[in-house]
């Protein structure tokens, strides 16, 4: 390893040294939202924040009460973990202690309702004998409690300030109705702030209760747990069974996978720990990055093992496919493709980041860091130790799969399209819309509005939580009213100025059974303006004490009055607002007031009135009370909200995602039939999972609607990469399946394993994000795999010859002629347009040769050319082509790189000079082909040339009568000469390939044509060769490019003193007809065209029937150039590496 | 942190309501733990809730029952049965009484006259004052509490979605109108009978432990010469105690249907206390 390597070890301990984990699931959702942030607080703060609630049920309300109040003794037996555990109210086990709350209520009212106490206590005599007769008479039992034991009414609130008691023991909050199911409070000892100490603290009180419940099992005791506690324990150990379980879950279906194709143990090892050093480098980096990782976002790392794994079996499948090369090698060849993808990939996942969700940007920002350090893993860490010392594979000990070595060597084998399959695809694909639609007719899959996804799954807390909602609540879900402020001023100005808003809703029904805990929220003003009362009420305690007793009360009755009045007489002399702090009291408070962020907290509970709408009004006064310092949230409202930002939201992603896929796809096919068999692929693929989604009952949630995107960039990969199989193999479907399908189905299978191991994930949300996704890439895959094909075959019938079509190299080999190579335009042509999407390289690097023309040089891009030639003045195409180079030599480094690599030879490998020349081939080559499209497009070009030299060495040969075989380079504008002798009476053969684009064969034929010029394809015609001898003894003249040869053809001579390898066809012909041939060159001089025919070059005929002096022969015609090339090296058009390696 | 769902809400609905309302059986635990603390500690702690006071007023309301029949002489079980075999007969019933509240907070009794009137199967009208300050009406579904002078009225629905102490009471005391032995010894056991100067007290145990920690004992005083019921008193676990007395009593009189649908008037104030989150 490098040294400089080590490096990166310093931001991975950073990384791991800051990452944290976080087990809220609210962290996950936008901040900004007020239903978010309210519902933030309130779990903070409130909700218990950190009690354990044991809920216990029991065949009926005695054994429960009996073991309720058991557990809660034996609880309070372990004092190193338990500070407190309530069964019944605490107020009923130490009333004397509500005195305290009931004083400190009192004086938090305004002072007009506070004085009103003086009243009653002005004439106590008469206060008591009413008290007497309500006691003599009430049927109601709280009257007759409150007034035994409240002779004076301290503790009846005026009826402004109070509603009318509802429930007044307080005991609906811990048991049901029934009384069979119960429910105890424990409050921990300790912060329990982490989730470890939370996981340790509720396995030591699980045990601690076991011995109680072993007790007590037989009575029928069922005891539950929920709480804070209990949800962080659970939310960890689900992260790690998440991580274990899908993780190894998705490394086994890889390992399967990869064994049941290439059956090696050691690649398939190396990859395994690849793939779990990504995954440790990832957290690491997300560490770094990110910080603090939410764990419902681990469910990243499946998805990562999913598609990282697809660029490992790449390298594997190339590397096998490359027998003889290095790991470098291999890597140079296949790198630029991964590296591409895997910037495609994590662009897909960043996306995410505008989702709205940033729990999803956190999960989308994980994928992306792994996929890029996993691309990089996998490209420069997984060859090497697999090739070893030999630093080769050995193709005898590790055959290669058949197809992946047809598919790298190019050397494939053809097989006749099977007629049958384009209807077979069409009807499946008839069928399955019809399935689709009928059972989609029964409706679309349901839009959740729920927060349900945000929800653990498979939890005891929840389902407890639930339990207790069902026996104890009100069976709706609540809304909360969280009310803050810097101080309790603050808290009570703003509790005043949302009254009258809660109030109207309320009265709109918009709201209903509002409880609002403002009499108990200590008001600094009020409890100042109260002293002077609260002191002459606590200085009346002699007075009432006397006319009590002798008003025939015991001393019992007056005890709480007794309390009540001290606490006022301390709270006339205080200076700072009064707090209620006993235990009863506190464990009240707690309920509704919380300190926090800075400030106080005050929460309230409402629920959804007759006419509420979530999205409508409640949603408008959630967002109106943010403004006055209080949220109104619930659960109800969050998926209403969240809802909404996700579906806004998604356009903003799927705008911008379906344009990169448009331009994408158009930059892959560059023909609309194609991209739209994509589109088509991918719409069927859509109406699949909606399909399979309403077969299954699922429904669309605020999470998995973020599928779209994902499956929109992952999805479309199977289609493009089919179509372009297809492409290479002239439309064979079982070839393309068997070799492109065959790698597509080993990463769609390990993609779907990713995505499909979340359904297990303890996060609702995550699971229907997984399941929909692994779904979505099943569904894109088979349409791919199985429909695609067909549907490409019928668009591409009319265009496809009707033999497949066969690559570049198959057809030079097919060719019984020899000089197959001498495509006069496309060869050039093609490699100079820009390379497909994944095939560059960066600067510096070894291009590679492209295996095929570039997807721009197409009858489409050609039409276009010639559009604008015939349309723009010359002046004006001069100088667009002036533009147009310029750009190109900038954004094509590899192509650049590859012409100056051409260039240096010629100028004695002076790099400096090579560049220069270099930057004018590229505007040479643009003026070139701009006039290359005027000739094709009909304009005149006799007036172009300034020079036609050595005509006469033609005329000498050709008198001869056994035909002239012009030979030339890919040296200026060479098509440019038949015309110069159509003008002077001759007619030319042309002899070439076919186009990439049968349309543009016929187009440039039709072009040739025009000006006299026949056009012999030798590609696919066995009798070519046959053709091309007879046209030369009749005396013809053929045109013929010599340098670049097809490998069978292949003579290697010496150019510039570098070996070069060249055509042998002209000695092949000359051996064959005794033709004359004639070298010839067409440059560009000036503003025109010279035109120059070099010394014919004579041979012995007898003599070429030696191999070694056609190869002679070959470099003679060779040289004969070489002062041209000198002259012009500008102008020797070359994109593709024509010096062979050392 | 961790997201706690809706089902929390109950806790802090009842904890608001309580702590706004804390009201009257933590008073009334509060006087009992001062006054019988050191002799009924460990009942205070198990007396949860305590649902008592809706109980025994309804206890003694219904009570009445158990005075319209005959008692054969020293058999309890004969005097039992008898008396169920009476009830058969029994369609309405009237009655002045006298009712005395022995109240742990008082250091003597409060009385109060009153008339009540009774319609099988379970009708009944309970006048309290003279004039009546307190009314109680049964009804089918539910109990009905005026207070004219206060213009308010407050409903106790008895159907089966109510919960709380007066659906427990009426259970209790609908099972201890029994109409045979069966049902009665399912409710209650006979602690004793006795007997002062011609008049008999049988004292009833509720059979439920919950039932005998909210009203350990139910006394019955009647007359064996006329059958007529003289006297109920329920006793409580804090020591209070319950008593009417019953004079002017009259069987199966004509009784206008009226006593029992008695008239709202549009100026009362109703309310339902029994309900959660309690209505205007």
């Amino acid at each position: 390893m490098k040294r400089w390597l080590w490096l990166l070890l310093i931001p991975l301990a950073l990384g791991l040294a800051r990452l944290r984990f976080d087990v809220e699931v609210l962290n996950l959702l936008p901040r900004e939202l007020p239903v978010v942030h309210g519902l933030q607080l309130y779990q903070r703060h409130f909700a218990s924040a950190n009690e354990l609630l044991v809920t216990l049920e029991a065949p009926d309300a005695e054994r429960a009460e009996t073991a309720a109040r058991s557990l809660a003794e034996h609880l309070r037996t372990a004092t190193n973990l338990v500070v407190a555990a309530h069964w019944q109210p605490p107020w009923l086990e130490q009333p004397e202690l509500a005195a305290e709350l009931a004083a400190v209520t009192w004086l938090n009212q305004p002072p007009a309702v506070f004085a009103q106490l003086t009243n009653q206590l002005a004439n106590p005599a008469a206060t008591l004998a009413a008290t007497r007769e309500r006691l003599a008479t009430s049927f109601s039992p709280e009257e007759i409690a409150r007034a035994s034991f409240d002779p004076f009414g301290l503790t009846q609130l005026p009826a402004t300030v109070s509603a009318p008691a509802s429930f007044g023991r307080g005991d609906g909050m811990f048991a049901s109705a029934d009384g069979t199911f119960r429910l105890l409070f424990v409050k921990p000892r300790g912060t329990l702030a982490t989730y470890p100490e939370c996981a340790a603290w509720l396995d030591a009180l699980r045990a601690h209760t076991a011995s109680w419940q072993r007790d007590n099992a037989a009575s029928g005791i069922t005891l539950h747990f929920t709480g804070r506690p209990v949800f962080v324990a659970e939310i960890a150990s689900g992260m790690e069974r998440d991580m274990q379980s899908s993780v190894l879950g998705t490394l086994g279906i890889i390992a399967v996978l990869f064994w049941w194709v290439h059956r090696r143990w050691r690649p398939l090892l190396w990859l395994l720990a690849l793939l779990t050093l990504t995954l440790a480098g990832t957290l690491a980096l997300g560490g770094l990055v990110i910080g603090t990782l939410n764990v419902v976002c681990m469910g990243f790392a499946a998805i990562l093992l999913g598609l990282a794994v697809d660029y490992g079996l790449v390298m594997y499948q190339e590397a096998l496919a490359m027998p003889g090369a290095t790991a470098t090698e291999v890597r140079r060849h296949v790198a630029p493709g991964i590296l591409w993808s895997a910037v495609t990939t994590a662009g897909a996942f960043l996306v995410l980041n505008f989702s709205g969700l940033p729990g999803l940007g956190q999960l989308g920002t994980l994928v992306a860091i792994g996929i890029a350090l996993g691309a990089l893993a996998m490209v420069y860490a997984y060859l090497p130790p697999l090739l070893g010392s030999e630093s080769r594979l050995q193709a005898a000990q590790h055959p290669p799969p058949p197809n992946a070595a047809r598919e790298a060597t190019g050397r494939r084998e053809v097989l006749p399209a099977k007629a049958g399959t384009p209807n077979f695809s069409l009807l499946a694909t008839l069928a399955l819309l019809v399935g689709c639609a009928l059972i989609l007719s029964r409706g679309l899959p349901l839009l959740s509005h729920s927060a349900d996804p945000l929800r653990p799954t498979h939890s005891e807390a929840y389902s407890t939580a639930e339990l207790i909602s069902q026996r104890l609540g009100d069976r709706r879900d609540p809304l909360w009213l969280v009310a803050s402020g810097r101080d309790e001023a603050e808290v009570a100005d703003r509790l005043a100025a949302i009254q009258p808003m809660l109030q109207e809703a309320v009265s709109n029904q918009v709201l209903t059974n509002l409880l609002l805990p403002d009499a108990l929220w200590p008001h600094p003003a009020h409890q100042h303006a109260n002293r002077d009362t609260a002191r002459w009420l606590a200085a009346q305690r002699d007075t009432i004490r006397t006319t009590a007793l002798q008003g025939g009360f015991s001393t019992n009755a007056l005890l709480l009055t007794d309390r009540i009045l001290t606490v006022w007489s301390n709270a006339a002399s205080a200076t700072r607002p009064v707090w209620p702090t006993n235990s009863v009291s506190t464990w009240t408070l707690e309920r509704f007031v919380a300190r926090g962020e800075g400030g106080f907290l005050l929460a309230g509970i409402a629920y959804p009135g007759a006419r509420a709408e979530t999205g409508g009004n409640l949603a408008e006064l959630a967002t109106t009370l943010p403004t006055h310092g209080a949220w109104l949230t619930g659960w109800s409202l969050l998926g209403e909200a969240l809802l909404g930002l996700v579906q806004r939201d998604l356009w903003f992603v799927l705008g911008p995602m379906f344009a990169v896929l448009l331009a994408s796809l158009w930059f892959a096919f560059k023909r609309w039939g194609e991209v739209l068999l994509s589109l088509a692929a991918l719409a069927l693929s859509g109406l699949l999972l909606l399909t399979v989604m309403r077969l299954a009952g699922w429904s669309w949630d605020l999470l998995n609607l973020m599928a779209i995107p994902l499956l929109l960039g992952c999805g479309v990969d199977y289609g493009i990469h089919m179509q372009m199989a297809l492409r290479r193999h002239g439309g064979d479907l079982a070839l393309a399946r068997r070799t492109t399908g065959s790698a597509l189905f080993l990463c769609a299978a390990t993609t779907v394993a990713g995505f499909g191991s979340l359904a297990w994930s303890s996060n609702a949300g995550l699971a229907s994000l997984g399941l929909v996704c692994a779904t979505g890439v099943a569904a894109a895959f088979i349409v791919a795999w199985a429909l695609l094909p067909g549907w490409w075959r019928v668009l591409q019938h009319d265009t496809l010859p009707l033999t497949p079509a066969l690559s570049r190299r198959e057809r030079e080999e097919r060719s019984p002629l020899p000089t197959s190579t001498n495509a006069p335009e496309a060869s050039t042509l093609a490699d100079f347009l820009p390379l497909p999407a994944g095939e560059g390289l960066g600067e510096g690097e070894r291009p590679p040769t492209p295996s095929r023309p570039s997807a721009l040089y197409g009858s489409l891009g050609w039409r276009f050319g010639l559009s604008a030639a015939r349309v723009l003045p010359r002046s004006l195409a001069q100088l667009l082509c002036r533009i147009g180079a310029r750009a190109y030599w900038l954004a094509q480094p590899q192509r650049r790189e590859v012409v100056i690599q051409n260039l240096l030879p010629l100028h004695d490998g002076d790099r400096a000079a090579a560049i220069l020349a270099a930057r004018r081939l590229f505007l040479n080559f643009t003026r070139k082909l701009a006039d290359l499209w005027r000739f094709e497009s009909g304009t005149p070009v006799m007036a172009s040339f300034n020079q036609l030299a050595g005509w006469e060495r033609f005329e000498t040969a050709h008198a001869r009568g056994r035909g002239v075989l012009l030979v030339t380079l890919h040296l200026g504008n060479w098509e440019l000469g038949g015309p110069i002798l159509t003008h002077k009476g001759h007619r030319l053969l042309a002899l070439s390939n076919p186009e990439p684009d049968p349309r543009l064969t016929e187009m440039r034929q039709a072009a040739r044509a025009r000006w006299g010029v026949e056009t012999l394809l030798v590609g696919g015609d066995p009798f070519a060769f046959v053709e091309v001898i007879k046209r030369m003894n009749a005396g013809g003249a053929v045109a013929l490019l010599l340098d670049r040869p097809a490998e069978k053809s292949a003579v290697e001579v010496e150019l510039f003193g570098r070996p070069f390898l060249v055509s042998n066809a002209a000695a092949e012909l000359a051996r064959a007809s005794g033709c004359a041939v004639v070298p010839v060159v067409i440059v560009r001089r000036g503003d025109g065209y010279a035109a120059q025919i070099l010394p014919e070059q004579t041979y012995e005929r007898a003599a070429l029937g030696n191999r070694e002096q056609r190869r002679a022969f070959t470099q003679e015609i060779l040289r004969a150039f070489e002062p041209s090339l000198r002259e012009h090296p500008d102008q020797w058009y070359h994109f593709v590496p024509i010096w062979p390696r050392p | 942190m961790v997201s706690l769902r809706p089902h929390l809400a109950a806790p802090v609905s009842g904890a608001l309501a309580s702590a706004r309302f804390w009201t009257a059986p933590a008073l009334w635990r509060f006087g009992k733990s001062h006054s019988v603390r050191k002799r009924q500690r460990a009942a205070a702690l198990q007396d949860a809730g305590a649902p008592g006071t809706a109980r025994w007023v309804l206890t003694a309301l219904l009570l009445l029952h158990f005075g319209v029949a005959s008692l054969p002489a020293a058999d309890p079980n004969a005097i039992v049965n008898t008396w169920l075999a009476s009830q058969t007969n029994l369609t309405t019933w009237q009655a002045d009484f006298t009712q005395t509240r022995a109240l742990s907070t008082l250091t003597q009794p409060l009385t109060a006259r009153g008339r009540v009137w009774f319609a099988a199967p379970r009708r009944f009208r309970w006048e309290l004052g003279e004039p009546p300050q307190t009314i109680a009406v049964r009804q089918p579904t539910e109990v009905l509490i005026l207070y004219p002078r206060l213009k308010r009225a407050e409903r106790y629905p008895l159907d089966a979605a109510a919960g709380g102490p007066w659906k427990d009471a009426m259970a209790l005391l609908d099972a201890g109108f029994p109409r045979s032995r069966a049902e009665l010894d399912a409710t209650f056991a006979i602690a004793a009978l006795t007997e002062t100067n011609g008049l008999h007290t049988l004292a009833l145990q509720p059979k439920s432990a919950s039932a005998r920690k909210l009203m350990p004992e139910i006394q019955l005083t009647f007359s064996l010469r006329d059958n007529v019921l003289r006297a109920t008193q329920l006793r409580f676990t804090d020591g209070s105690l319950l008593r009417n007395d019953f004079t002017n009593v009259v069987m199966n009189p004509k009784l206008d249907d009226a006593l029992f649908a008695p008239v709202i008037g549009a100026d009362y104030q109703v309310s339902l206390p029994a309900a959660k989150g309690a209505k205007n």
